[in-house]
Order: C-alpha cells, then sequence, then structure tokens
C-alpha cells in the first residue's frame, strides 16, 4: 500500500476525530523499511504524503498538516527535513505529539529535544510497538478551530444526504431539507481559522445567499454546491490543481465572478511586467 | 484544415502566457482562440520560469498586499506609491485610483468585501495560471533540474506562499549546455543586443550572453545569469521550423531574425 493510497483515506473531520488524534511521529532515515514495519503495526494508521522535493517548504506543510487535523504519521527521509519539521509543527501546534525515530539515538537526542521532541526511539518492533502505545494514550483536547471544523463537517453531511436525494429526483429539493443546513451554515459562517481555500467556498455561498437577498439558489446550484462540499471533504489538503477545480465550478455557477476593476487592476498589475510590454 | 488555421508551430514566450492566464477574461478568451489558429504549441519552460519570477510573483505579492490592507484603493495606493519611479505603472495606479472613487459598490458590499472579492479572484488566477503551465500548449519542453516549480500554496494566515520564487539557490543552470551549443548564434545574438537601444534589460542581456560567450566548466551559470538572458533563450531554444509567438515583437523579432527564426504577435 503505498502513502498516497492511505492518505486519501482521511476524508473527514469526524473520521480524524475519532481515531483520536492531534499526533505526529517524524521518522527520520530510511523512510521506507521503516514505514513497512509501521503498518504492520499499526493496521489503522493514516499516512500524510509530504512530497520529497517539498520539504523545504517545511513551515507551509506544517501549517496545512496542523490545518486540517490529519496529524498522525509523518515520514521524512532526511534528517533536516525531520527536523525542520518538528520545529514547524512545534511552533504552530506545541501540544501535536512528535516523536523520533532513528538509528542513532545518541547523535540526534540532544537536538530532537532541544526542538520539543516528545519521544525519541530506535527501530526494533519493542521500540515502536511502545511508541504506538505512546500514541494511543495521546489524548485529543477539541480547540475551537476543531469545533468549528466539525460544524462544516455537518454542513457537508447533510449537503451530501441532500444530494442522494437530488440523484433520485431533482424536484424533490423542498424547503425543510434546506432548512436543516441553516444551525450548521450558521456555525460555518462563522469560521475564521480554516484558510482561505475553504474560505474561499464559504465566502461563495455567503455571496450568494447573504448578500443577495431574495435571490434562491437553484436546484442545480445546490447540487453544484453539494459537489463541492463533497470533493473538499475526499482530497483535503487540496492541491492546485483541485484548489482549481473547484474555483472553476464556482465560477460556471457564477458564484465567483470577475470583478469590474480586474482589467485595470491587472493592466497596473503587469504594466510594468513581462505582461505588458507592448510595441 | 480550419479555416483560417495557420500551418506553424507556435513557440510562446512568457508575454503569451501572461494574456492566456492572468489578463481579464474577455483577453483571456481572446487570446486563447488566436492560439488555436497554430497547429501545434509548445510552452518553453523558460517562459514558466519568466512567469513566476515576474507576472506569478506580483499577483501573489497584490494578493497578499490586499489582504493586509483589505480594501482595493488603500491596496492600490502602497503599491504605486512603491512604484513612484516607474511612470508606466503610476499612470496606471492614478487611472485605477479614479475608477475607484467613483465606483458604485453593490447593495449591502463594503469596500472590504469588495477587496475579498477582488482577492479571492486573484487567488484563482494564481491557482490556476499556475496548473495551466501544463495544459495550455500541446507539449511543453522539459522540466529543468534547477527550477523545481513548486506550487503556489496558502499559509494559515491565507497568505499565498511562492517559494522559490527562481532556481534553486547555488545550482547550475541546466540549460546552459543547450544554451552554448551553437557558440555562434551567441555572438549573432550578442551583436543585436549590443546595437539596440540603450535600456537596462538589453545591458543585463549583453552581460548575461557575454558570460555565456565566455563560460568555463569550471563556472557556475546561476539564476541572475540565466535571467539575465530573457528574450535571447526564446531565440537560441525555439525548434528552426517554429516561430516565436509574443506581444512583444519589437525586442524578439530582431533576435530571432538574427537566427533565421521568426517572431510573430499573438
Amino acid at each position: 500500500m503505498t502513502m498516497h493510497s492511505r492518505a486519501q483515506e482521511i476524508e473527514t473531520v469526524g473520521q480524524v476525530q475519532q481515531h483520536g488524534v492531534i499526533r505526529c511521529v517524524v521518522v527520520l532515515e530510511d523512510r521506507d523499511a521503516v514505514r513497512e514495519r509501521l503498518e504492520d503495526l499499526l493496521k489503522d494508521a493514516y499516512w500524510v504524503p509530504i512530497p520529497e522535493k517539498d520539504w523545504r517548504q517545511c513551515r507551509v506543510w506544517a501549517e496545512r498538516l496542523v490545518r486540517y487535523f490529519i496529524l498522525d504519521i509523518v515520514l521524512f527521509e532526511e534528517l533536516s527535513a525531520g527536523f525542520h519539521a518538528l520545529e514547524e509543527i512545534k511552533s504552530i501546534a506545541p501540544d501535536a505529539f512528535c516523536a523520533i525515530v532513528t538509528e542513532d539515538i545518541s547523535r540526534v537526542h540532544r537536538v530532537a529535544q532541544n526542538l520539543g521532541a516528545d519521544h525519541i526511539c530506535g527501530k526494533s518492533d519493542a521500540e515502536l510497538r511502545d511508541l504506538l502505545r505512546r500514541l494511543d494514550n495521546v489524548s485529543v483536547v477539541l480547540t475551537e478551530r476543531e469545533r468549528a471544523l466539525l460544524a462544516f463537517n455537518e454542513v457537508g453531511q447533510r449537503s451530501l444526504a441532500i444530494s442522494s436525494l437530488l440523484e433520485n429526483d431533482e424536484t424533490v429539493l423542498a424547503e425543510h431539507q434546506l432548512i436543516t443546513l441553516e444551525p450548521p451554515l450558521a456555525a460555518a459562517f462563522a469560521l475564521t481559522g480554516l484558510g482561505d481555500d475553504f474560505a474561499m467556498l464559504i465566502d461563495a455561498l455567503r455571496f450568494a445567499l447573504v448578500n443577495q437577498p431574495g435571490r434562491q439558489l437553484s436546484t442545480k446550484q445546490w447540487r453544484l454546491w453539494l459537489e463541492v462540499l463533497d470533493r473538499a471533504f475526499t482530497v483535503h489538503p487540496m492541491d492546485c490543481s483541485t484548489a482549481t477545480d473547484l474555483a472553476d465550478r464556482l465560477e460556471r455557477a457564477g458564484w465567483i465572478t470577475e470583478p469590474p476593476d480586474f482589467g485595470l487592476l491587472a493592466s497596473f498589475l503587469l504594466d510594468d511586467g513581462i505582461g505588458e510590454k507592448s510595441d | 484544415m480550419a479555416s483560417g488555421r495557420r500551418v506553424t508551430e507556435a513557440f510562446l514566450d512568457t508575454t503569451v502566457f501572461v494574456e492566456i492566464t492572468l489578463r481579464e477574461h474577455q483577453r483571456r478568451q481572446a487570446a486563447l482562440e488566436r492560439l488555436a489558429r497554430y497547429t501545434a504549441t509548445i510552452l518553453p519552460t523558460y517562459a514558466i520560469k519568466e512567469f513566476r519570477a515576474g507576472p506569478l510573483d506580483t499577483y501573489v505579492w497584490f494578493h497578499n498586499l490586499l489582504l493586509q490592507e483589505r480594501s482595493l484603493a488603500a491596496a492600490v495606493a502602497r503599491s504605486a506609491a512603491e512604484a513612484a519611479f516607474r511612470p508606466n505603472r503610476l499612470r496606471t495606479a492614478v487611472e485605477l485610483h479614479a475608477h475607484l472613487l467613483k465606483e458604485k459598490f453593490p447593495q449591502g458590499e463594503s469596500p472590504g468585501q469588495s477587496a475579498r472579492r477582488m482577492r479571492l479572484y486573484l487567488r484563482k488566477l494564481v491557482y490556476k495560471s499556475w496548473d495551466m503551465r501544463e495544459t495550455v500548449a500541446a507539449r511543453r519542453t522539459a522540466r529543468l533540474g534547477c527550477f523545481p516549480e513548486e506550487c503556489p500554496m496558502a499559509n494559515l494566515d491565507g497568505q499565498i506562499v511562492l517559494r522559490p520564487i527562481g532556481c534553486v539557490r547555488r545550482a547550475n543552470c541546466s540549460l546552459v549546455d543547450e544554451l552554448r551549443s551553437a557558440p555562434e548564434q551567441i555572438g549573432l545574438l550578442l551583436a543585436v543586443v549590443e546595437s539596440g537601444p540603450d535600456k537596462r534589460e538589453n545591458r543585463s542581456r549583453a552581460k548575461a550572453l557575454r558570460y555565456l560567450q565566455n563560460f568555463q566548466d569550471s563556472q557556475r551559470f546561476g539564476d541572475r545569469s540565466c535571467r539575465g538572458l530573457g528574450d535571447a533563450v526564446f531565440a537560441l531554444t525555439a525548434p528552426a521550423n517554429a516561430c516565436i509567438l509574443t506581444t512583444n515583437l519589437k525586442d524578439h523579432a530582431p533576435l530571432a531574425e538574427a537566427l533565421g527564426k521568426r517572431a510573430e504577435r499573438l
């Protein structure tokens, strides 16, 4: 099983919460071999893929991981990348449980401890089992952001239920079904800490529902919105293509529109650069 | 063959990629339609590199500025102050400001919301334009080992992070061997640049071409030299049977013609 396919199993906040994480393992060196053995020992682990080439952007990755609460097992092959990640994750989420697994404990012990590692161990089966026991005991405290995410998740779940109804009959969408979305939507609107990818979706809906009073979303628009939510839950953290795809869907539905001043702004931004050089 | 279609391969320069990805909708569509006239299109990785370091970085910068200022007028004023020594840009800023003063916001929308709408639109373009580097042309030239093409990412504050901007620091240019494989062509381009107008761009291009001409294996051809070459890279690397497609014919045409190649305006 590849890291990527395991990572795709992380779909909802509820799923993450059920597994009781915020926690993280940073493994240094000999990544594949350690992963194989950890997989044997921890069958339901969630693996977070960090592209090898992206380790230089540890802070950004750490922020993403913390933002979505999917810190479970993060593996780094390079010593420096692992230390960078450890430092960044601890600075963003001091409560995240971070462990270092390495063959050479004496060499990394002091640095790892200074950076805030909660557990440092070798790669023997006994040590890995002990590490996993420690992970099981890491308790989860619901932060404000996590509660907000759960509200958003509820919107998603209810939306998907409505989506199923729509699949059967487009005309079945009744007002009382939409009303069930109102409380979690209100909570979702109040979110501030989700980052712009989700904020963009929320904003789009806000503009559609709040800023244009009297405008009813058509069944088609609802279906699109639900699809967007569905997609957002199955693929986050979003990559560039997914974010583009979502933005495109929203634009096609008229929820993101080109601002009237945009042409002038584009000229302003580009005329001193490459874009506006003209004959 | 479709009516009006050119039996020509188009080698896209950075200005064309900008036209297709970062302009207002109508202009983007028009550029795409014009591109469809060609039987094949190639996007060189060097155009992506220039795009990232220039226009895309500018969009990211302005997006992040809007996030701080929360007002389009304030962000434009701040960036105009920073661009005061660039007359063209300042002129556009004044024009944009005058437009903003007259603007009537849609009912219920505050200047802050209007700024946010603009910011989200910019954000969409940043993501989408970066994604389009793989799809806009029929093919693109090989990736460069020195240029990692990291995706733009968002941090917790909502700011877009675009790092690294150019090539990996201290990396040797992956393109240098191809560029210096025809030394006589470098000499021809140098002659064109040296006889051209005395402007900053030409001075740095001449310097980079001279460095390339005398380049030794023991030396390092870094990001600055690579960027200094600019339009010369398109002339050197465009296939002989392709035309270099650009909005900036004035700069590209003499370089292309010096090597027996063609440049066309988009």
